[in-house]
């Protein structure tokens, strides 16, 4: 979906200056200004609504990868999908299911896609968390995910990474040390005193790494973000 | 005949289960489209979304988030997806409803994109209309069972039943 107009390089300087200098208050209305989904949601752009309540919008989308398309959107701005508070994705999630369902009733197609993208990495186009409900037909080449198999020795090094980044996530104080080739449970070490440093150590590198990545996970808004838009 | 992840459920080995509760399950896939994709499932098995209760939607979606952070950091990934598919015709590989999350790095060779079909408005009013149609049907508030001695029979419809003595009447008017 095309965003907003291409500025001169004076233009964005002129911008991102501007940017710098408000508060991370007049920044969200700042963004809610530029996102057109916001301004679907406030009535100020036209849409093709199929269902609306209190929290929640889902639309058509004119530019589908089939007719039928529906963006269910949160009425509240939120850039990707750990950023929606645990209720609003119950929310979201169970009118996917339904606007599914109308789909397969409504418009008889065969099956149907829940996509999300968080990031423009992965495919995001608005700054606005959008969940694409899509339906499918059989060979239509759409959302392809055929697996193949994994080099098991880059999966053996990711396993225990992905597990303690969960633990951590989640407060738990069990450390994986080893790969578990049958079931996890046994495998897993407990050393208080020890897996406390390394997490310390874990967090550092965290701490470090996370400046060079795109802030997905912070609640705030980036410039980055904001500037990633007018490329 | 077992499915492939009420398999996993019952303890299979082999596998690299990352997370569990009493809902759904998490493994680190050793087939997929990339090192680090993982695919959550329900404990349950539920062959497409439709009749997946809305608590467990709820559940998978909510955890589901949690692993996309865990993903993002754990990987030094760029960006996340979140797949569904629905449906055998949809790209369903087990008919266990399953959440794909794959981690995106820039030029990592996945394209999700699609190229836009061109809709004409008219199309546009007509498919509104029926999903907006099919929503009000399940979205309208479910009615509470009357007991009656007299029928357990559903609501006699307006447009007309055999037994609607109202509109006979009506009918027979000149």
């Amino acid at each position: 979906m095309p965003e907003a107009a291409q500025l001169t390089p004076a233009q964005q300087k002129e911008l991102e200056e501007k940017l710098r200098n408000m508060s991370s208050e007049e920044l969200q209305d700042y963004q809610k200004q530029q996102c057109i989904f916001c301004q679907i949601i406030s009535g100020k752009i036209p849409a093709h609504k199929v269902y609306e309540d209190k929290t929640a919008l889902a639309i058509l989308d004119i530019y589908p990868a089939r007719l039928g398309h529906v963006l269910v959107v949160p009425k509240e701005h939120y850039g990707v999908l750990p950023q929606v508070p645990a209720q609003e994705i119950a929310h979201l999630f169970t009118l996917a299911k339904q606007i599914s369902h109308a789909q397969l009733r409504g418009l008889r197609v065969e099956g149907t896609s829940i996509f999300v993208a968080n990031g423009v990495v992965a495919g995001q186009k608005s700054a606005h968390f959008v969940v694409h409900v899509i339906p499918r037909a059989t060979g239509d080449e759409l959302l392809e995910i055929l697996p193949k198999k994994l080099d098991p020795e880059k999966v053996k090094v990711l396993y225990p990474r992905l597990v303690n980044t969960l633990s951590r996530l989640v407060g738990a104080q069990k450390e994986v040390i080893d790969l578990p080739l049958s079931e996890p449970e046994k495998r897993i070490a407990t050393k208080p005193e020890q897996s406390l440093e390394q997490q310390e150590d874990r967090a550092t590198d965290a701490e470090e790494s996370v400046e060079e990545e795109p802030p997905e996970k912070k609640g705030g808004v980036s410039l980055d973000d904001i500037a990633r838009l007018f490329q | 005949m077992d499915c492939e992840y009420c398999e996993i459920v019952r303890g299979k080995e082999g596998v690299l289960k990352i997370y569990e509760d009493d809902t759904v399950i998490a493994v680190l896939d050793q087939k997929g489209v990339v090192p680090g994709q993982v695919t959550l499932f329900t404990k349950e098995h539920y062959p497409i979304i439709e009749i997946v209760p809305d608590a467990v939607m709820a559940t998978m979606f909510q955890q589901a988030s949690v692993l996309t952070m865990s993903i993002f950091d754990a990987f030094q990934a760029q960006g996340t997806n979140a797949l569904l598919h629905n449906g055998v015709p949809a790209g369903q590989l087990v008919p266990h409803v399953s959440i794909v999350l794959i981690p995106r790095k820039e030029k990592d060779g996945l394209d999700f994109s699609w190229k836009p079909k061109p809709v004409s408005p008219g199309d546009l009013e007509k498919t509104v209309a029926a999903l907006k149609n099919e929503m009000s049907a399940l979205t309208a508030p479910k009615p509470v069972p009357v007991q009656s001695a007299v029928s357990s029979a559903p609501p006699e419809k307006v447009d007309g039943g055999k037994n609607n003595y109202l509109l006979k009447q009506l009918q027979r008017i000149p």
